[in-house]
């Protein structure tokens, strides 16, 4: 018997349409993905091969995740099928046996749906036998590999899903439980993400996923390219836990649906008693009362209003809408909890912040509920058998639709009003009271409402006409997948992607700004479409029992009246009219152009002018720039003479001017001071070359006149310029002419150059290229240059420039502000204008000001503090401070970060002014630590700046970085510290997995972020650490004195190091080569510690480690080397506030030598951990096993 | 009052021959559509209400063109599926009022007190705040019958309204019934004889999408006085009954079978003539239609 249904069920399957429809499905998602760009699930970067062990198994198990969704209905309906046919009597009175019956349906169930998932790994293992796959990034397809992760990683998710299915189908026996099932698994697994965020429950988080993606994570989040692309995921550890614990459950599932199921007529049902019916009265009156019936408008918008009313109760009285609202509000909840954090720390919840989590926490259940519930609107009465008696009411054919849309949109409304309560709440509960209700409801009722309302339009026209609900959910989540995929099929214009309003950015000096034309015009125009879309589907709406097309079509014609035309005609007219004017703006008054496009256009500019990057150029000696600001028109003008010397020993004939920002800019003025031809303008790529009509003799000065326009002239596609703002301009050189080829006009990233057959590209010249040596990393034709600048500006801001302020003064009704730098400085300067508050205050003699947004006052002591704090270490450990006044000034969050310019700081508004810092004592100050990094630029860029090579950064950022942990530790201690290195451990290790070229030593750098930043401070601290503070300034003291305002040759890394090598003891400069030389990781370990009690109440400690250290190639191979360090060993007894660790009771650099050490400590109090290098000072995969509770051995 | 329709014919996709020619011509009272399932009665009442459209053929009601005028007609409409169903999380009262405002009853003191009125006409009143996924099928069956009733209809048509209701159900809805079927016009689908023996004063039988007869019940049976005639049989000699007799049914009375057979004069061999009923002119007149096996 079992084996005849369970056959059965295997064959009904493979008979269905659907069935293959799902393994087509799948097989061309896992195929796509390998053989085109235009697929991508999940996937590695740079030098992780396409089709390596890891991508293959994240891309099986995100599918396995995500595709669910749609193949709910294959093993839930097992059971309901026969109570859909009604032949679930006839099956239960035959002698079958529920074992035979449910395990076979469910085998055969689980089998198909085996047999479907394989069409996975069968498209990933094709795919890349393509011919025109790229093969230089594939390895050979490794059959036994893929199959076996698919077995261990994918397979237990399979059974699980396939249990819950089954069980959910078998039980509730309800299509709607059935079909929702799969999305309400996907939500309630989303969850896990946002706890992830939370660093304590990384593993917890790992554990609980069912699909056992965050395990995947967890276990392989610092692989390097190199581990991605030799090791299969391994089965072990929380894998191997996770994969165990969804097994078992599921095991569990199916046990429980079998000893629940009984074989009887009615599902099983959780409470609701059945209404009791009142005793009958005496005989029912005949009198009905008389009424008025009337047809009028106001009637239609009474019925309107009452169907909107009806589907909206009826909507949220349903408990699956009630369970997905509950899911999705505890998880905006948890989000919102985590996301006002920025690295580790926590900012003000302030309400844009707030609304932007909000939308984007719940956009994934906003896209659920318009796809389940247009569906169910639209099929709503007729699910209930309600649809004859409504479609025979007296009610225009408008009511229903128009009601049902209503309803759902109010549905939309009144979700988004809990949103803003439960942001509200979130603020409350976090001690901020600032509520602006209006921004909340200009953010998420302007800008979010008419898209969901917009989509819910197009979903309903979807459900009517395809006429078939579950084809129609499958449209619509096709469209949802279409949406996100345009982007990677070239079709990027606005005009083409469907209630996708454009991205903007909420300031809270500039509110939104530049973008309200492009949002007004964005909404109002898909509002149109929408309409269109409305009327068709209102057009076709089924009403009554035919749905064939020829009669459809005659309905439709018959519903073609004054009210559908005068919708259309509206509809048209938005639509165009609004289309229009999006196209005007960005294709008319702004230069259109997709990413593709801009990528061969920056190839065209390589291919052509990089024969010039060599070309001899005039070296800049002094700029006098003018900037006038009109913040009120969105424009600017940029003016002023540059002044040129030819300091190559030979004349100049000619010289090639760069406008970068040409394409947006008018340029009225490029003038030399004496006869040139410009015997070549390229003004797509802002290049130009001037021939000279007598050479410029060595040693000779040439001037250089230029003036240009910046105006905004509508918007572009991808959104407004923002460089100048109503309220915090921030105007960089950039915007004034610079001479030579300039290679950061090149495409960086591989993958693209391959496109455009481009070679791979050096992201820095060698450091043995000693003629990059000539130029710093800063700039390719200046060296310090004399500065002075004028910048007017709306007579409500202020403008600021580097330099000194020399004079302010009224003309022409602006604010004009003179500044002059009274000794040169780099060439990298900007102009600020905003209407700031200025706080003052003055460090021996230095002026300290901040320049900000008034309501932003949260941390200008903090910042005050740090300048302070920074001035004195730096200029007393360092050298003195070149300038006599250091300036903070905030800018709106188009751009996130802080910069150091000569004694100017720009700063974000969303970086420092909002940070909120708690008074835990490992809370880190992020905004001291921040401008401590600014203030620390002022001497690792300014004073002392690189050679364009290899290397530079390590001592500009780097050592930014490294001298602002110095002053943080001296301010806020060591806990605070160890929490930060922590931050930079995890940084390094996950930047180093995802790194696209290749992964260097400090000492070769190539701008890479996560290198000269985050293992910049570990290494430069972990080697302070072996030498001392005093050593370590007197290098980096003398390293300045040799080289600071040095000009050509310019210093490189290797410098850097033979100055901190002579401040080494020879039994330490190990450490040079492994922190600053190679790429070095350690595996530290304390695989066991007991302590027993000695006399005296001492107590004896043994502590057995293992040490491993290994050398990483730059694609992270990697492999062991002796060990013969000095590293610390250390006992720690009770917790201390603010010390986790506890207070050391014995703390000693020891010298290890080989991989197991056992060490014999007696301590004087009572021990609780122990272990080696408990400070995580090393670089260590796994940091955590560094440390161990101490058991405590009674003596006998 | 007078609904007329003739010559209603449709097919569907399928070639189902749904119906076929139809023509009937029904006054105010109770009018019952007798017909075995599949025999065209709810095709029938789902074009008298607007559902669908036939391929020829026409309907009026009053002055109303069905056909082309759909909208007049369901102002005047109450329309009872044979199967339906409501939003379950919804209570009698919130359900009720929203039809009511369907059916154009706006003034909100009106529709309250309407609502109340329907309410305790088919006796829910007591349950209205209850959700009517809770409701029993008769209940469900009542505040169907509330909903067709709500607007005061003039045309009412009920679609096998007593299937699956329990005797004393049935008996409360058919009463409710004739007290509102007094001064309308409507039309009662079944397929139980009786519920038309008891309520109509009109009926048609339709089979195979053609009406078989139609008029007064008393004298469609009358019709047959005279030519129905019984006898008990044993179960062996059954074939040899039917293959001679003209028989139009066999039931069973205390076990034993017994056959009704239609014969202008007393066949004789052991017959005796009955009083004809409803029951039987129904199944004579599927017999005709060569439908019926022996029920």
């Amino acid at each position: 018997m079992f084996g005849t249904i369970f056959r059965f069920e295997i064959r009904y399957h493979l008979t269905r349409p659907i069935t293959w429809f799902y393994f087509i499905i799948y097989f061309a998602l896992g195929f796509a993905f390998m053989a085109s760009d235009a697929v991508q699930i999940g996937g590695g970067v740079g030098q992780v091969e396409r089709n390596s062990p890891w991508v293959l198994a994240q891309s099986m198990m995100i599918l396995v995740a995500v595709g669910q969704v749609i193949l709910t209905g294959l093993v839930g309906t097992a059971v309901l099928r026969d109570y859909q046919f009604k032949t679930h009597e006839l099956l239960f009175t035959t002698p079958i046996t529920r074992f035979a019956y449910l395990g076979g349906r469910f085998l055969g169930a689980f089998v198909v749906m085996v047999i479907v998932h394989l069409a996975i790994p069968l498209g990933l293992l094709i795919g890349p036998l393509m011919p025109w796959v790229d093969h230089t990034k594939m390895l050979p397809p490794d059959v036994p590999t893929t199959l076996a992760q698919f077995g261990t990683l994918a397979l237990p998710s399979i059974f699980l899903l396939s249990a819950t299915f089954f069980a959910v189908g078998a039980l509730t026996r309800s299509l709607f439980a059935i079909y929702t099932q799969g999305i309400a698994l996907l939500v309630a697994w989303s969850i896990t993400v946002p706890m992830l965020a939370n660093v304590n429950n990384q593993t917890i988080a790992a554990l609980v996923d069912p699909f056992g993606l965050q395990a995947f994570s967890l276990l392989t989040r610092y692989w390097t390219p190199a581990e991605k692309n030799t090791m299969a995921v391994p089965i072990s550890g929380v894998m191997l836990e996770n994969r165990l614990l969804w097994l078992a459950i599921a095991a569990v599932i199916v046990v429980v649906t079998f000893l629940a199921f009984r074989f009887r007529s009615g599902p099983i049902t959780l409470g609701g008693k059945a209404a009791r019916e009142a005793k009958p009265e005496t005989a029912p009156s005949v009198r009905a009362v008389k009424v008025e019936q009337r047809f009028d408008g106001r009637t239609w918008v009474t019925q309107v209003a009452s169907s909107a009313r009806l589907s909206f109760l009826n909507i949220v009285r349903q408990v699956p809408f009630l369970a997905i609202v509950t899911i999705g509000i505890v998880n905006l909840l948890m989000s919102a909890s985590f996301v006002d954090s920025l690295y580790g720390e926590k900012t003000w919840p302030v309400t844009y912040t707030m609304a932007q989590v909000l939308e984007n926490g719940f956009q994934l259940f906003f896209i659920i509920l318009i796809t389940i519930y247009a569906g169910e609107a639209v099929w709503g009465e007729r699910q209930l058998q309600l649809d004859q008696v409504n479609d025979s009411l007296p009610t225009r054919t408008s009511v229903p639709f128009l009601g049902k849309l209503g309803g759902l949109l109010m549905v939309e409304g009144f979700l988004l009003v809990i949103m803003i309560l439960a942001g509200i709440a979130i603020q409350t509960a976090k001690g901020y009271h600032n509520y602006e209700i209006g921004l909340y409801l200009r953010y998420l009722f302007g800008t979010t409402f008419p898209s969901l309302a917009q989509i819910t339009v197009l979903a309903f026209l979807v459900h009517v006409v395809v006429n078939q609900k579950y084809a129609g959910h499958v449209i619509m989540i096709l469209f949802w997948i279409g949406r996100m995929a345009l982007r990677s099929l070239g079709v990027e214009h606005q005009l083409f992607n469907y209630a996708n309003p454009p991205s903007f950015l909420y300031s809270d000096m500039n509110g939104f700004g530049p973008y309200v034309p492009e949002l007004t015009l964005s909404a109002l125009y898909w509002t149109g479409v929408a309409l269109l879309l409305g009327v068709l589907a209102f057009l076709f709406w089924v009403r009554g029992s035919e749905t064939r097309w020829a009669l459809r079509g005659g309905m439709a014609r018959l519903r073609w009246g004054r009210p559908a035309m005068a919708a259309t005609a509206a509809g048209g007219v938005l639509a165009f009219g609004t289309g229009g004017a999006i196209f005007y703006n960005t294709n008319v008054l702004n230069h259109y152009e997709n990413s593709k496009a801009a990528r061969k256009r920056q190839a065209g500019y390589e291919r052509i002018y990089k024969k010039y990057e060599k070309m001899d150029l005039l070296r800049l000696v002094a700029a006098d720039v003018r900037a006038d600001l009109a913040p009120e028109r969105l424009a600017f003008t940029a003016s002023g003479t540059f002044t040129f010397v030819n300091k190559h020993p030979r004349p100049l004939d000619s010289i090639l001017v760069t406008n970068i920002h040409e394409r947006e800019l008018r340029i009225d003025t490029l003038a030399w001071d004496r006869p040139a031809t410009a015997v070549l303008t390229d003004t797509t790529v802002g290049t130009r070359i001037y021939r000279f009509a007598a050479p410029i003799a060595p040693g000779d000065t040439v001037r250089l006149r230029y003036r240009a326009l910046f105006a905004n002239h509508g918007f572009p596609n991808g959104g407004p310029r923002t460089v100048v703002a109503t309220n915090g301009t921030f105007v960089n050189s950039e915007y004034f002419p610079v001479l030579g080829y300039q290679d950061g006009g090149e495409i960086g990233d591989d993958d693209d150059r391959r496109k455009e057959k481009l070679q791979p590209k050096a992201r820095m010249p060698s450091i043995d290229d000693e003629s990059a040596r000539a130029n710093s990393y800063l700039t390719n034709y200046a060296d310090m240059i004399g500065f002075k600048a004028t910048v007017s500006t709306a007579p409500d801001q202020i403008a600021i420039a580097p330099g000194y302020l020399v004079k302010e003064y009224r003309e022409n009704g602006r604010r004009v502000f003179e500044y002059a730098m009274d000794h040169p400085m780099a060439n990298f300067y900007s102009f600020l204008s905003a209407r700031y508050l200025v706080k003052r205050d003055e460090y021996h003699g230095i002026k300290l000001e901040i320049y900000y947004h008034p309501g932003h006052e949260y941390n200008l002591d903090r910042m005050m503090a740090s300048m302070k704090a920074s001035l004195d270490y730096f200029g007393t450990n360092f050298s003195p401070y070149q300038f006599r006044q250091v300036r903070i000034l905030e800018f709106p969050r188009y751009a996130q970060f802080a910069q150091a310019f000569p004694n100017t700081v720009p700063y974000s508004e969303s970086l420092g002014f909002i940070l909120r810092t708690g008074d835990g004592d490992d809370d880190l100050d992020l905004s001291f630590y921040v401008t401590a990094h600014e203030v620390a630029h002022q001497w690792w860029g300014h004073q002392l700046v690189g050679a364009n090579m290899q290397g530079a950064t390590w001592f500009s950022e780097g050592l930014a970085n490294y001298s602002a942990l110095t002053v943080m530790e001296k301010q806020s201690g060591r806990a605070v510290l160890q929490k930060f290195l922590a931050n930079e451990l995890d940084r390094y290790l996950q930047g180093r997995a995802t790194e696209r070229k290749k992964e260097l030593p400090l000492l070769l750098v190539e701008n890479q972020g996560y290198i000269h930043y985050n293992k910049g401070s570990l290494a430069l601290y972990a080697f302070r650490d072996l030498i001392g503070e005093d050593a370590m300034n007197r290098a980096l003291s003398k390293f300045l004195t040799a080289k600071a305002f040095s000009g050509a040759p310019y210093p490189t890394s290797r410098e850097f190091v033979t100055f901190l090598e002579a401040e080494t003891p020879d039994s330490v400069k190990y450490a040079i080569d492994d922190l600053f030389k190679t790429i070095t990781l350690w595996d530290d370990q304390t695989t066991e510690a007991t302590a027993t009690t000695g006399t005296g109440g001492k107590y004896q400690v043994t502590l057995k480690v293992t040490a491993r250290k290994f050398r990483a190639d730059t694609l992270g191979n990697q492999k062991e080397i002796p060990i013969a360090d000095l590293i610390d060993i250390g006992v720690f007894g009770a917790r201390e506030p603010g010390n986790k660790l506890g207070k050391p009771l014995y703390l000693s650099k020891v010298w290890i030598r080989g991989r197991d050490t056992t060490f014999t400590i007696t301590v004087d109090q009572e021990p609780r951990r122990a272990g080696i290098d408990p400070y995580n000072k090393l670089i260590d995969r796994d940091p955590k096993d560094n440390v161990k509770d101490v058991t405590i051995i009674k003596a006998p | 009052m007078q609904l007329e329709i003739k010559n209603l014919s449709k097919t569907y996709p399928n070639g189902v021959r749904a119906l076929n020619g139809v023509s009937l011509t029904i006054g105010t009272g109770m009018f019952g559509l007798l017909g075995p399932n599949g025999a065209g009665k709810s095709s029938l009442m789902r074009t008298i209400s607007t559902l669908q459209l036939p391929d020829s053929g026409t309907i009026r009601f009053e002055d109303i063109d069905v056909l082309t005028r759909p909208d007049d007609l369901r102002r005047v409409l109450g329309y009872l599926p044979q199967e339906f169903g409501f939003y379950p999380n919804l209570s009698a009262e919130v359900t009720l009022d929203h039809f009511a405002t369907m059916k154009g009853v706006v003034d909100s003191g009106q529709r309250k007190a309407l609502v109340a009125s329907l309410l305790n006409q088919t006796n829910l009143y007591q349950a209205r705040k209850k959700h009517v996924g809770t409701f029993s099928g008769g209940m469900k069956q009542r505040l169907g019958i509330a909903v067709a009733l709500a607007g005061s209809p003039k045309l009412l048509i009920v679609d096998e309204p007593t299937a699956g209701l329990d005797p004393t159900e049935r008996h409360r809805f058919l009463n409710l019934l004739a007290e509102i079927g007094q001064d309308i016009v409507v039309i009662l689908s079944t397929h139980i004889v009786e519920d038309v023996r008891e309520l109509c004063n009109a009926m048609a039988i339709i089979n195979k999408g053609q009406v078989v007869v139609a008029g007064d019940p008393r004298e469609i049976v009358e019709a047959l006085r005279g030519k129905l005639w019984r006898k008990f049989v044993a179960k062996t000699d059954l074939p040899a009954v039917k293959a001679t007799h003209h028989v139009i049914s066999t039931t069973l009375l205390a076990g034993a079978p017994v056959v009704h057979v239609f014969a202008d004069q007393n066949p004789g061999e052991g017959f005796t003539p009955i009083e004809p009923d409803l029951e039987d002119v129904y199944f004579h007149q599927l017999e005709l239609a060569g439908l019926t096996e022996a029920a």
